[in-house]
């Protein structure tokens, strides 16, 4: 490949399926790999460094959006040209990293976002979707003003020039908002691209999805 | 005199004694202490002159006393909150920043990982 590929795997307890993770994304491409451990207690840090991919540790646990943050910078020290944000759960299929990848390489983007909802081929958990994804995406159109039909997929590519003007602040899950606020405040161009997601578990619970709009909300409130 | 008065008096004199401690531990700062010994003298003289807070409230157009104090004293911990959550804030993004220099400044990477095991190996 004649790009320098980072992909960026933000990943706290993941012991069990970050090995298969890597290496799935390994096969499927020529991709440098970036694991952020994110403070686990487990073996997270180690399988993913056997399975091939570099190894960031944070010593304490920062959230998800401070361990992407931090995969950012460290990919963008490595001559990182794109960049790509993966879950560590084995929720993405390892291909998609390439439909993601396609509309950056032609130029006809600077962000992809991965969606769940362009087709119907993720079946999500109905609770989930009718009472935390579909509000999220209309919060998201009342602040930020995108009309994007998927606000809290993990599945995302960048290039440099996007990732590197993105201020991440929010340490905790809040971050997919505050990126789709950054996209939408710095005029950063972006598509969608239809994505599957596969629930082995439960993603973000209910409980979280309304820390989110909680983190939001004090966010908005103190530091606007 | 009302025993509410004497435990006023009581907690403003030893909150006066413990600012005169710190100050001379240089715990706290001169502008610190005297912003809190004005708050404690203000305490003691309202207690024991009741009618002063009284004056003072009428002359702002508050009923009685007590209640401004109420009212003051509300104010100050509102804003007293509001501080904390800034700091707390910017403590955290501090200890965000200090994890993310640590991690990347010593990075794991496969190759080096190998090359040392073989090393150990031999």
């Amino acid at each position: 490949m004649e790009h320098t590929v980072w992909i960026i795997i933000p990943a706290y307890h993941e012991a069990k399926t970050i090995g298969a993770v890597v290496r799935s994304i390994r096969r499927s491409g020529e991709y440098r790999i970036v694991v952020v451990d994110d403070g686990s207690t487990d073996a997270t840090s180690r399988v993913a460094l056997r399975a091939g991919a570099h190894v960031l540790v944070h010593v304490v646990n920062r959230g998800q959006g401070a361990a992407l943050a931090t995969g950012t910078a460290y990919a963008l020290a490595h001559a990182a040209e794109y960049l790509v944000h993966f879950d560590a759960d084995g929720q993405h299929a390892a291909e998609t990293i390439n439909v993601l990848l396609e509309p950056l390489f032609k130029g006809k983007a600077e962000v992809a976002l991965g969606s769940r909802f362009l087709d119907n081929s993720t079946n999500l958990p109905p609770l989930k979707k009718w009472l935390i994804l579909k509000p999220a995406i209309l919060f998201t159109r009342l602040f930020s003003g995108m009309k994007v039909t998927d606000t809290h997929n993990g599945l995302r590519a960048l290039t440099r020039h996007a990732a590197g003007r993105m201020v991440l602040a929010h340490d905790r899950m809040a971050h997919a908002s505050e990126i789709l606020d950054e996209i939408s405040a710095k005029h950063i161009s972006y598509t969608e691209v239809p994505v599957t997601v596969t629930y082995h578990t439960r993603g973000q619970g209910f409980l979280q999805g309304c820390a989110i709009i909680k983190d939001l909300f004090l966010h908005k409130l103190f530091y606007p | 005199m009302l025993p509410v008065q004497i435990l006023l008096l009581a907690f403003a004199f030893f909150a006066l004694l413990r600012i005169g401690m710190q100050l001379r531990r240089k715990v706290c700062t001169r502008s610190d202490a005297f912003v809190w010994t004005v708050v404690w003298l203000g305490v003691a003289v309202v207690s024991l002159l009741p009618n002063a807070a009284t004056w003072v409230a009428n002359s702002v157009g508050v009923g009685r006393g007590s209640d401004l104090v109420l009212y003051i004293g509300a104010l100050v911990l509102f804003s007293a909150v509001f501080r904390a959550f800034a700091r707390l804030h910017e403590l955290e993004k501090t200890l965000t920043e200090l994890v993310r220099k640590q991690a990347i400044e010593h990075p794991k990477i496969p190759d080096q990982e190998e090359r040392s095991k073989s090393k150990k190996v031999l």
